[in-house]
């Protein structure tokens, strides 16, 4: 009767910390929404290498930045890039043409599967979409197998496991109990195939808040919550700000160039930031606030 | 081969050959990848639509009766989330193939296409066999073609490199080799139906399943299409030029969908074959 429900509040560095070179990661949000920015720039400062990271599955830039520093041996995701800004991302498509990034191909529905069967704890799931296709040859994880029930063959999908989850959302209160504002795309998903979920929040509010609409929890049992209100910039936090677009263009031009230009950025904007809040500081209020304006 | 665009651009154009494609009762998927395929979509929806369920920004909604669809620009973009009837999650869209198996008119691009409608969204081939240009990668397509009633295909460029015997990857299969039943053998269903390019529209012959020239874009010839064709077409005795936009067309997409003018920017108003 005595004992304290565990807070799992935890700041930036601590939650990072957690996300070690080797790891199979996997990033939420979709496209140019949701990304755990705050997180990514941490794990870029902290010299993270050679991971396996699972996104999207129509990952944003959130994959080509980290790609851009370093940090990826290998993507599993069925598309890294920003749509009309960057159409593939350009540090993405560089370092596979050169060979220095592996891609396990995946289209969406099969990348569903391969994260319901780790979250199932079983070896593999069936999917029909790729069947015919060049995936089965380019994902070591693909196999065509027999229908046992007799029909035609089918594709069999490895279940793929994540070391870490690290998502992005609106709230969460101190015990782990998560709510995004809108779909909250995989990040479901992706935190049920997770052996550790850390979320970043733009606000960490009371457990009562929480109770007054449970129906609105998305995920129950997060298991680090680190406070990062404007975490996702330059992508949408829905309900809070819209994407940066200025900011993701000079991104892009910035690895497009690749050398001196992308190195500078990622001074700039990630080594010369000692935290999450110094990278806010550099944005600024006035342009940070200004993304909040419902368009 | 650059035609007179008239008083539209050729996004315009192609918007409205994207919108004939779309039916009343089905449900369309309106991706954000190429604004053109994004405003055919909705206009197809606010031309003959009234009953049809939109899949915009993550959510499902019915936007017939918006006075105008304002600008959104991406997938997830979160503005698009103001007319959601119900938010769409990821997972759950993979969950519900049964739903996605009544899909006509989704658009898959593609680098190459075949002549039976294979398509390559994962890269290009250097003539060594390694993989020279790595392409955006294949998102849904694969998943959703699987199943549907049917798809079509866009073309940004229609060259002899893009129009090809044969795909360096498949990441789509269309009509695979032609043969009667090729799609059932590999437990797919529906198929390619149309193909659209900057110079014309493309279907499948139903005996060959290759594919075959329907009609010619303003300012393009029959022979234009044939030398920027890597493969031999199927060509009629008489192929009819694509119907350019209509008035009613041209006004609804402009005053309710692309209201800021997005498909009249750019510095490419109508390509070519090169």
């Amino acid at each position: 009767m005595t004992a304290a429900r565990e807070r799992v509040v935890v700041d930036l560095a601590a939650a990072a910390r957690r996300v070690e070179s080797g790891m199979t990661v996997g990033v939420g949000g979709l496209g140019t929404s949701s990304h755990p920015m705050a997180l990514l720039h941490q794990v870029i400062r902290q010299g993270t290498r050679d991971l396996t990271v699972v996104a999207g599955p129509m990952a944003g830039l959130d994959v080509d930045l980290l790609i851009a520093a370093g940090c990826v041996r290998e993507v599993v995701c069925s598309y890294v890039g920003a749509e009309r800004l960057a159409p593939i991302g350009p540090a993405y498509r560089r370092a596979v043409e050169r060979g220095e990034v592996a891609v396990r191909e995946v289209d969406e529905g099969i990348w569903v599967q391969a994260l319901r069967a780790a979250a199932q704890l079983v070896p593999f799931q069936t999917w029909r979409g790729g069947v015919g296709t060049a995936l089965p040859d380019r994902n070591r994880d693909l196999r065509v197998i027999d229908d046992p029930f007799g029909g035609p063959a089918l594709l069999a999908v490895r279940a793929l496991p994540l070391d870490v989850a690290l998502i992005h959302a609106a709230t969460a209160d101190a015990y782990g109990n998560v709510q995004h504002v809108g779909t909250g795309f995989a990040d479901r998903l992706q935190s049920q195939a997770a052996d550790l979920t850390i979320v970043q929040v733009e606000r960490v509010e009371s457990n009562e808040a929480i109770r007054r609409a449970p129906w609105l929890t998305t995920i129950p049992d997060a298991d680090l919550v680190v406070h990062a209100p404007g975490g996702a910039h330059p992508y949408a936090s829905p309900g809070h700000f819209v994407e940066d677009e200025p900011f993701l263009r000079e991104y892009v031009e910035a690895a497009k160039a690749g050398g001196a230009a992308l190195a500078g950025w990622l001074d700039r904007y990630v080594y010369g930031c000692a935290d999450h809040f110094d990278y806010l500081d550099r944005l600024g209020l006035r342009r940070l606030f200004g993304l909040g304006d419902y368009p | 081969m650059t035609a007179a665009t008239g008083s539209y651009t050729y996004p315009e154009f192609l918007a409205c050959l994207v919108s004939r494609q779309i039916e009343d009762g089905r449900p369309a998927f309106v991706g954000a990848a190429l604004p053109a395929i994004r405003a055919g979509t909705l206009l197809g929806h606010l031309m003959r639509g009234p009953n049809m369920r939109m899949l915009i920004s993550m959510t499902t909604t019915n936007v017939y009766h918006n006075p105008v669809i304002d600008r959104f620009s991406y997938v997830t973009d979160w503005r698009g989330g103001r007319w959601a009837e119900h938010y769409r999650v990821v997972e759950d869209i993979f969950g519900g193939m049964r739903r996605v198996a009544r899909w006509r008119g989704f658009f898959v691009g593609a680098l190459q296409v075949d002549p039976y409608g294979n398509t390559n969204l994962l890269g290009v081939r250097a003539r060594d066999g390694r993989p020279a240009m790595r392409g955006p990668g294949c998102v849904g397509t694969p998943s959703v073609t699987a199943v549907a009633e049917s798809f079509n295909i866009l073309l940004n460029r229609h060259t002899p490199a893009t129009f090809v015997a044969r795909c360096d990857y498949v990441s789509c299969p269309g009509w695979v080799d032609g043969r009667p039943g090729a799609r059932e053998a590999l437990g797919l269903r529906g198929g390619p139906d149309l193909c659209l390019s900057p110079l014309g529209v493309f279907d499948f012959s139903p005996r060959t399943r290759r594919m075959r020239l329907r009609s010619v874009h303003p300012g393009v010839t029959t022979a234009d299409i044939v030398a920027a064709t890597g493969f031999e077409l199927e060509i009629p005795d008489t192929v009819p030029e694509t119907a350019p936009p209509t008035e009613e067309e041209l006004e609804l997409l402009r005053t309710r969908v692309d209201r800021h003018g997005e498909l009249r920017k750019g510095e490419r108003p109508w390509p070519t074959s090169t």
